[in-house]
């Protein structure tokens, strides 16, 4: 189905794409024969190129009166509230949009080139370009039909002249301008009719092959992306199911050596000590990896995010008076600076609390005793921004775009501090991109590190 | 302490040994049951203090169920309940959000597992001492 959708909404912005296109031309139109006639001196038929003009104005409207009435593009594109009734509809509506701004376009061509010297105005060859978009934009059968209205056209307007069936506006140069007639000449017009039918089949054949091939392939790449979408899905429900399972028997395991670990059934046995602890320790790096694979999977499974709007000021004053004991064992001053009447963010005020403690606890852990952090926040016009800046042991200048990669740790931090797993850094941009916003960092190798991240203002 | 009577609630036997083993220590009396309907009935019987309930065991939220069928008997509607949870397990429940509709999760506080003995034991005193205050 997404492949209609995807083609739905291509469609559609093309034919704004040539509706846009269309109001250039108007305007070049009018120029053009504005300079044609005050400054080449070249007499025209100007009542007619302007009336011309009105009726593409006219067209133009009608064309975005078609489209309005379809939807938005946002509305086209969603595959959550379109059942398949509705996307097959707008995709006929669309396309006859487009049919409509194809054939108004020959017709009106036509009605220009009649205005403006017919078969000797240079610019007849004009019908090709719409012929051209009709190729890649829809079905061949479409194409050749269009190819034949335009056919008829150019043979009406050519042979109306030369018949003399209808009277004829041409290319008067002053009053010095040489009279050839060449619509007149039975060679001209001929040779002119039979070039015209030739260029147009050939390119509408070779146009209408390349888009038909183009078509296959995207569809083809779409279809290769779902398979690539629902196999991730897969695998992602069985990471976490697996994760799930593991997480329960550590957490068995966790338990129990934490009963001996905190020594409250009495002191341990000194040859034993050392075993407990090391297993406990290694079972607790365990169990938080485990956890932060679950939460980056179920991030990953989620589409959007749901919530309330909520202060950002609370959040973020929470996140200090939850962090705050952490800085303090290490003896690093946390501080605040916080813009009063920050905004009102709207998503899930408990994610957006996690990973802003996450970002301050990160700090805590990668700044030494007696460090600096502090929180910063200020209002912008449409956005939040927060900043956490320590002087702690600072990023190296390669590794910056890769840490919030999943299991990427600082080649630097490795070695010194060994439970961390290298996905909170991860998480922390997921649920932030999840809420519409960016995060970044700025960070100089042993004097420190600055992340900020912007969230979306409720408005 | 030692009139203190709490229901453990978990699947787990393990950890129902490992949590067992802490509140014991710290002169709790503790009756263990290993699914909902287990709990359901020791409670009827033992008249518990408190209770400690896993959220998943055979069913995905039989913990949540059991809350709410605990207050709903009137004697207990009052019964302090701290929750055992994975809270970044599969169902992804949030549980501070869950706890603020007590339709929904009838709970006064909750712990992530594994439990750490300090944590356990200072939730317990936390939730009793609330709950004195209010009487």
């Amino acid at each position: 189905m997404r492949d209609v959708l995807n083609r739905n909404r291509r469609l559609y912005l093309r034919s704004l794409w040539m509706i846009n296109l269309r109001w250039i031309a108007i305007l070049l139109v009018a120029i053009i024969t504005l300079i044609t006639v005050y400054y080449f001196r070249i007499e025209l038929y100007e009542r007619g190129i302007y009336f011309v003009c009105l009726l593409l104005a006219l067209e133009n409207m009608v064309s975005v009166f078609f489209l309005r009435r379809i939807g938005k593009v946002k509305e086209i594109a969603n595959l959550v509230n379109n059942p398949p009734k509705k996307i097959k509809q707008d995709y006929i509506r669309i396309k006859r949009t487009i049919n409509f701004q194809i054939l108004s376009d020959l017709f009106l061509l036509t009605l220009l080139l009649y205005y403006t010297g017919g078969v000797e105005n240079p610019f007849v060859f004009f019908y090709f370009f719409h012929l051209a978009i009709a190729s890649v934009l829809l079905s061949q059968k479409e194409t050749y039909m269009h190819t034949v209205v335009a056919f008829f056209l150019f043979v009406i307007l050519v042979y109306s002249a030369y018949f003399e069936v209808l009277p004829y506006y041409g290319l008067h140069i002053n009053k010095e301008f040489v009279d050839i007639h060449l619509y007149k000449d039975s060679y001209f017009v001929l040779k002119n009719t039979v070039t015209f039918v030739a260029t147009v089949f050939i390119l509408v054949y070779l146009a209408s092959s390349i888009g038909r091939k183009l078509q296959t392939q995207e569809e083809k790449y779409i279809e290769a992306l779902e398979k690539l979408e629902e196999k991730d899905k897969i695998k992602n429900e069985y990471v976490l199911r697996v994760t799930h399972d593991v997480k329960g028997h550590l957490a068995a395991i966790q338990s129990n050596l934490s009963v001996l670990n905190s020594r409250i059934l009495g002191p341990l046995d000194e040859k034993h000590e050392g075993f407990i602890e090391r297993a406990y320790k290694r079972t607790f790096m365990a169990t938080h990896f485990v956890r932060d694979l679950l939460k980056i999977t179920r991030l990953r499974m989620m589409e959007s995010v749901e919530g309330q709007p909520f202060d950002m000021i609370r959040i973020l004053l929470q996140a200090i008076k939850d962090t705050r004991a952490n800085a303090e064992e290490k003896n690093i001053e946390l501080t605040e600076e916080i813009e009063e009447d920050l905004g009102i963010v709207v998503g899930d005020e408990f994610s957006i609390l996690e990973i802003t403690s996450n970002l301050i606890l990160n700090a805590v852990k990668y700044t030494n005793e007696n460090g600096r952090i502090k929180l910063k926040a200020i209002k912008m016009r449409d956005d939040v921004l927060v900043t956490i800046q320590d002087n702690g042991l600072g990023i190296p200048e390669d590794e910056k775009d890769k840490i919030f990669e999943e299991f990427y740790r600082g080649s630097n931090v490795k070695k010194i501090i060994e439970d961390g797993t290298g996905i909170g850094l991860a998480i922390v941009k997921k649920v932030i991109e999840q809420h519409g916003g960016v995060i970044n960092v700025e960070s100089t190798l042993g004097k420190g590190s600055k992340f900020y991240y912007i969230l979306p203002k409720f408005s | 302490m030692a009139n203190i009577k709490i229901l453990l609630v978990d699947d787990d036997p393990d950890l129902i040994i490992a949590v067992q083993t802490i509140l014991e220590n710290k002169g709790y009396e503790v009756v263990a049951a290993y699914n909902k309907k287990e709990g359901l009935e020791l409670l009827l019987t033992e008249k518990p203090d408190l209770a400690i309930l896993d959220v998943m065991m055979e069913g995905t939220h039989d913990g949540f169920e059991l809350a709410r069928a605990i207050k709903q008997i009137p004697e207990y509607e009052k019964l302090p309940i701290i929750m055992l949870t994975s809270v970044d397990s599969i169902t992804g429940v949030n549980f501070k959000a869950a706890m603020s509709d007590p339709n929904w999760l009838p709970a006064d506080e909750y712990i992530d597992k594994p439990v750490e003995p300090n944590d356990l034991i200072e939730t317990i005193e936390q939730v009793l001492a609330a709950k004195a205050d209010k009487r």
